[in-house]
């Protein structure tokens, strides 16, 4: 599945690239590339490339069917942990970006979840005890010490 | 030898040599647990660097990045993981001298010949890079650009996965380093009026991103799922085996004379690992396995090698430290990246306002000299933290891995957020870590997007002016002979195994022929 993400973020990476292109203004000077001179070349290969990994990929797919079920069942409680864990971390960059609610809280809320989800320990309390400890070292650190403005 | 006494007392300030012994520490830390690189640490710790000055940031970073390849050693030989790439070839010998009952004999080896390594490394280092960056004064915009080229397909030559994968993982890195302003036109590319991306992505959030959210995340995907059944204390015993028993009566070190007899495996492994360092692309995992086959060849004890030779393991550390001697003089004299690390490096040093390359030789001396100093320092200290608490950094290795993947995740998106203050930054550096996560997962590897994203605008900047010297026409890369070298060198860097190999079957084929 990553690998046909990869092939597809290749492929829509280098049409975006060309679709763009095509409107930058061309060089004035004689001989000399223009602005659209490299994107263009890089997308025709990211299409290229794409395309050829695709039918590799979706050739070995089919070679290999019955063994992939196999794996996909396998991981799937693994893929479910990882995607809640995206999910969280997206909420926060944007309870971040928009300015909702303080640091310290919203790194308390957010992260708990996160290490409770990934924990391999059966004692939750020492995971939330950890996370807190953590995100009071990391503010300290960045506000105090760095003087980094914190929300 | 003047701008070597001014220099000294700088580099000696309790500032600096504080932040190289934290760096040091850290580094040792990182090294130690399995998963955590030395480009992770030093990617999500470089935002830590940006509030102090150059000399002690940097030598903070050094510290992680010389340490983080020591310490690989220290899990390699206590339990059998290398705890950093580089240290792959320590488990070879490194276990069996563990298992034998000498562990501290093991990490001895470990500490010494490790120093002993970087040393050798930072003195090449010294003796090399000036005549280098000279003879690269030189350089005139094709050849610059073609050294650029020559880069990125080392990179993708050596990245050990399909050559098509790593091309194209190049080429996506390539499109992200047309975002912002054109070097020469001044056309805004992909900025749909964005100001934050005139100047094109900043570098450091990706960084963080591709190594610290995705290695994160890829380690959470590969870790088993946690039977609740069993009590963790059990779990706990079953991931990490006991410590290797120590023997009372073996010895703790090598004796002088038995050193002084690997002097010559010294040597060649040294050299090798220089040489191999300064490739771009590769790292200390090649340079280990090669030096440590290499020597195996030529020693008098081959039989021992992987039963638990001393000489072995010593190769192998040698190896690993050495290297970064040589993919440091790649940075330094021509601005292209020797590795992960060093690309992170580059970024580190271009946010100080010091451009690696044979001008930063010319223009500022004395900052090539600090850097040499400050890595001569970090393996002054990896001695004496390595010989001292070698086997207590080697017990964190049992801390819970939740706690460390939060760590990283946590300190990823602060970092990215407190380089420049930008919500947009944190932003970059998630999109970065799920594509650096869909990456390991689909086995692309991630060096080329890196040295893609540094040399991406090199290159085109490069290739544009060398068009606007005369005759104007592409036969200015082939005239000029440095520029024809480098254009051989980048055909034969990705397609020369292939040529070869297909020339070898058919050298076989006819001679089979003949035979018959």
């Amino acid at each position: 599945m990553s690998n046909l993400i990869m092939n597809g973020v290749s492929i829509f990476l280098g049409l975006f690239l060309l679709f763009f292109a095509r409107n930058f203004p061309p060089s004035n000077k004689p001989n000399v590339p223009s602005a659209s001179f490299f994107p263009i070349i890089i997308a025709i290969v990211l299409i290229g490339l794409g395309i050829y990994n695709l039918i590799i990929y979706l050739r070995q797919k089919k070679h290999a069917k019955a063994e992939a079920e196999q794996q996909t069942h396998y991981s799937m409680g693994k893929v479910v942990q990882v995607g809640q864990v995206i999910a969280l971390m997206l909420a926060y960059a944007l309870l971040w970006h928009f300015h909702i609610g303080h640091f310290l809280l919203n790194s308390i809320i957010v992260f708990i979840p996160v290490t409770l989800l990934i924990s391999d320990e059966v004692k939750w309390h020492k995971s939330v005890i950890f996370t807190i400890s953590l995100v009071i070292f990391i503010y300290a650190l960045f506000t105090y010490l760095l003087k980094v403005r914190l929300w | 030898m003047e701008l070597f006494i001014s220099v000294l007392p700088s580099v000696l300030s309790p500032m600096v040599l504080l932040y190289t012994f934290i760096g040091v520490a850290l580094g040792m830390f990182i090294g130690a647990m399995p998963g955590l690189s030395a480009t992770m640490g030093v990617a999500i710790l470089l935002p830590l660097t940006f509030w102090v000055e150059p000399k002690a940031g940097l030598g903070m970073l050094f510290g992680i990045y010389n340490s983080a390849i020591y310490a690989g050693g220290i899990s390699a030989i206590l339990l059998g993981i290398p705890g950093t790439p580089a240290s792959i070839a320590s488990v070879f010998d490194g276990v069996k001298i563990s298992k034998k009952g000498q562990p501290t004999l093991a990490l001895w080896i470990n500490t010494v010949y490790s120093v002993m390594g970087g040393i050798f490394g930072v003195l090449v280092l010294s003796v090399a890079s000036f005549p280098i960056a000279r003879f690269a004064l030189r350089f005139g915009p094709p050849e610059y650009a073609m050294v650029a080229l020559f880069g990125l397909s080392m990179m993708v030559a050596v990245s050990g996965k399909s050559v098509a994968k790593g091309i194209m993982v190049g080429f996506i890195g390539l499109g992200l380093a047309m975002v912002g302003m054109d070097p020469m036109h001044g056309v805004k590319r992909y900025t749909f009026g964005q100001f934050l991306l005139l100047d094109g992505f900043s570098f450091v959030p990706i960084m963080i991103g591709l190594f610290g959210i995705g290695g994160a995340l890829k380690q959470l995907l590969d870790s088993p799922l946690p039977d609740r059944s069993v009590k963790y204390e059990q779990r706990k015993k079953m991931s990490f085996s006991d410590f290797a028993k120590e023997d009372p009566s073996a010895p703790k070190r090598m004796t002088f004379k038995e050193v002084w007899a690997t002097k010559w495996a010294f040597l060649l492994t040294g050299g090798l690992s220089v040489l191999v360092g300064a490739i771009p692309g590769t790292g200390g995992d090649i340079a280990a396995i090669v030096s440590w086959t290499q020597t195996k060849n030529f020693s008098k004890e081959k039989d021992q090698y992987g039963e638990g030779s001393k000489e072995g393991l010593a190769v192998t550390c040698v190896a690993n430290n050495a290297c970064i001697g040589g993919a440091m003089t790649t940075m330094l004299t021509l601005g292209i990246p020797g590795d992960s690390v060093t690309a992170i490096l580059i970024g580190a040093l271009m946010m100080y306002n010091y451009t690696p390359g044979p001008l930063l030789f010319k223009e500022k001396p004395d900052m090539v000299l600090i850097i040499f100093l400050l890595m001569f320092i970090c393996n002054i200290m990896i001695l004496f933290m390595g010989n001292l608490s070698s086997r207590l950094f080697a017990k964190f290795t049992s801390l819970p891995r939740s706690w460390i993947s939060t760590t990283i995740v946590l300190f990823s998106l602060v970092g990215s957020y407190a380089i420049q203050n930008s919500t947009f930054d944190v932003f970059v550096c998630f999109v970065a870590g799920l594509f650096g996560f869909l990456m390991a997962q689909a086995d692309f590897p991630t060096g080329p997007v890196v040295l893609a994203l540094i040399l991406g605008r090199m290159v085109e900047a490069n290739f544009i002016r060398s068009m606007m010297l005369p005759p104007g026409t592409f036969s200015t890369f082939f005239v000029r002979p440095i520029s024809l070298v480098l254009i051989i060198l980048i055909v034969l860097s990705l397609f020369g195994q292939k040529l070869f190999s297909g020339l070898g079957k058919k050298l076989k084929l006819n001679g089979s022929g003949d035979k018959s």
